[in-house]
This record gives structure tokens, sequence and C-alpha cells, in this order.
């Protein structure tokens, strides 16, 4: 044993070598070789994982959509229309011509005649 | 070539590159390993884990810092990882793999008895005070490098080393004298 403190701020002559005994392994090229081909298996696993990870919500999105559109198509053949109705109808052309059709009196002409060329 | 220009090539595909940097550093990631989980296989599989690391965030390494360092930080990262996971296989006996196939059995039965203490020893440290004492005893690293790769302060490093050494010397010289009290 070296007579050298343990605070000694340079690498020890004995213990060291000895460890470095205990710690090394044999052979670095077969684990050389092991790592490298392991690292080309991960290189290409990279593109299967982006494309993984492009295609779960990709088909999570197209469920989705299916199925909305499904639950559109049952809908509209229940009802024989759309459930959203028509868009591009004014709100005052769907109240008028049932306020027409519902009434006891006698129509008046001008307003018929008015609301049948519009529709046209 | 420079460790940084091999990163930078091996960062952008080069695979040799890469490998010549495996090969520089296998067999201090290897003795790193082999100080953290203190089982071969599992140490090998630890230091791949780590250059796999390494290749997969060499984008993140600082080529104006030593390249060492920054490695052996992911790698004893990947050891403690795997101590962690395997914790219960980590009992099981170094294999007597550090055998030299041209030692006598006299040397060899030397050879197994420093071993043998020294694992003992190296056993009953906390394992910071293990890789500290690696680092510096045996791979030459400064305190400040090992600081970074520990992630503590110099000053801890010097105290992990001073208290790994005083842990370790009396096995090395209890081994000494019962070879002595031998021949």
């Amino acid at each position: 044993m070296n007579d050298r403190s343990a605070f000694d701020h340079r690498p020890d002559p004995e213990l060291g070598p000895a460890l470095r005994a205990l710690l090394t392994a044999e052979d670095d090229a077969a684990f050389v070789s092991r790592v490298v081909e392991a690292a080309a298996l991960q290189e290409s696993g990279r593109w299967w994982e982006v494309l993984g990870s492009w295609a779960a919500p990709g088909f999570a999105a197209a469920l989705v959509l299916a199925a909305v559109s499904a639950w559109f198509a049952v809908t509209a053949g229940a009802n024989g229309d759309s459930p959203l109705g028509d868009p591009l109808a004014a709100a005052s052309e769907a109240a008028a011509v049932p306020a027409y059709l519902i009434s006891a009196d006698v129509p008046d002409v001008d307003a018929v005649m008015t609301a049948l060329f519009e529709d046209q | 070539m420079e460790d940084g220009e091999l990163a930078a090539l091996a960062q952008a595909g080069d695979r040799e590159a890469f490998g010549e940097l495996v090969h520089r550093y296998a067999a201090p990631a290897r003795r790193l390993t082999r100080a953290v989980l203190r089982n071969d296989a599992d140490a090998d599989d630890a230091a791949q884990d780590g250059f796999l690391a390494a290749l997969r965030t060499i984008g993140r390494y600082d080529p104006t810092r030593p390249f060492g360092p920054w490695l052996m930080r992911i790698v004893a990262n990947a050891a403690a990882d795997r101590r962690r996971r395997r914790r219960v296989r980590e009992t099981e006996a170094l294999t007597p793999s550090l055998a030299s196939p041209a030692a006598s059995p006299d040397e060899e039965a030397h050879r197994e008895g420093l071993r043998s203490a020294l694992r003992e020893a190296l056993a009953t440290l906390p394992e910071r005070q293990r890789l500290a004492i690696v680092f510096f005893d045996v791979e030459g690293y400064s305190h400040a490098e090992i600081a970074e790769v520990l992630g503590v302060p110099a000053g801890t490093v010097r105290s992990d080393v001073f208290h790994a050494r005083r842990a370790l010397r009396p096995a090395l010289e209890a081994w000494r004298n019962r070879t002595e009290e031998a021949t």
C-alpha cells in the first residue's frame, strides 16, 4: 500500500489500475459491432415510428368523420330531409308560407302572387 | 479526426463516424456500466442503451465542449435506468470474463483474490462514489468533468473520491497482506 492520502488530487497509481483490471471487459470489437448494428436498426425504425405517429391520429379522424357522416345520413333518411334544413332559405320566407296556409281568412291576392313569384 | 467532427458526421447520418465514436468510447463506457451494474450482460446492454440514446440526441451535443463527459453522462443515466429496472439481477456475481487465458493458475488465483477483494469493497460504496472514483482514478477525468457528468458540484466529487478511496484502499491492503503472508 502506498502512503498517498485519500485527499490526493491525482489519480491513484495503485487503485486505478486495479479497478481498471476489475472493470475492463473483453472483446470491445464485438461490442462495437453490436452497437453499430443496433444503431442501424434504430435509424430504420424511425421511419416506421414517424409513419405510425401520423397513422394513428389520421385513422381516428377518419373514424370520427365516418361516424358523423353516418349519423347525418341516418337522420336525414328518417326525416326525409336534411336535419340542418336549407341554410340558404331566409327565416322570413320559411315563416311566411305556413302563415298563408293556416290562416282562416281569405288571403290577399297580391300577397299570394308575390310569394309565388318570389319562390320562382 | 476530432470527436466533435465525428459527432457532426454521425448527426448527419454517417454510420462510420458513429462507429468510430463507439470504438473510442466502448471501453470506458463498459467500465462505467460495470461499476454501476456489476453484471456483465446488463452492463453491456446499458452501455449500448447509452450509445443509442446519444445517437438519438446527438443534435443537442455542443461541439465546443468535450464529447467524453457528454457521452458518459448519457451512459451513466442509461446504467442507472437499467439498474432500477433490473434490481433483482444486481446481486448476481460478475462473470469471470476478466480472467486472462494466458495466466498461470497461481497468477490467476492471485488476480482473482484482488478482484474479489475490490469487488466486495466496491459493492459497499454508494453509486455516486463508485462512479466518481472510476472516472477519477481509472478514466483520468478532472473533478470538474466528473461534476458535469454526475450533475453535482466539484466539491462533492472531491468528497466522493476521498470516501471511495478510503473504503477501497483497506481492501487493497488486506489483499496485499494476505499475498505477502502466503509467500
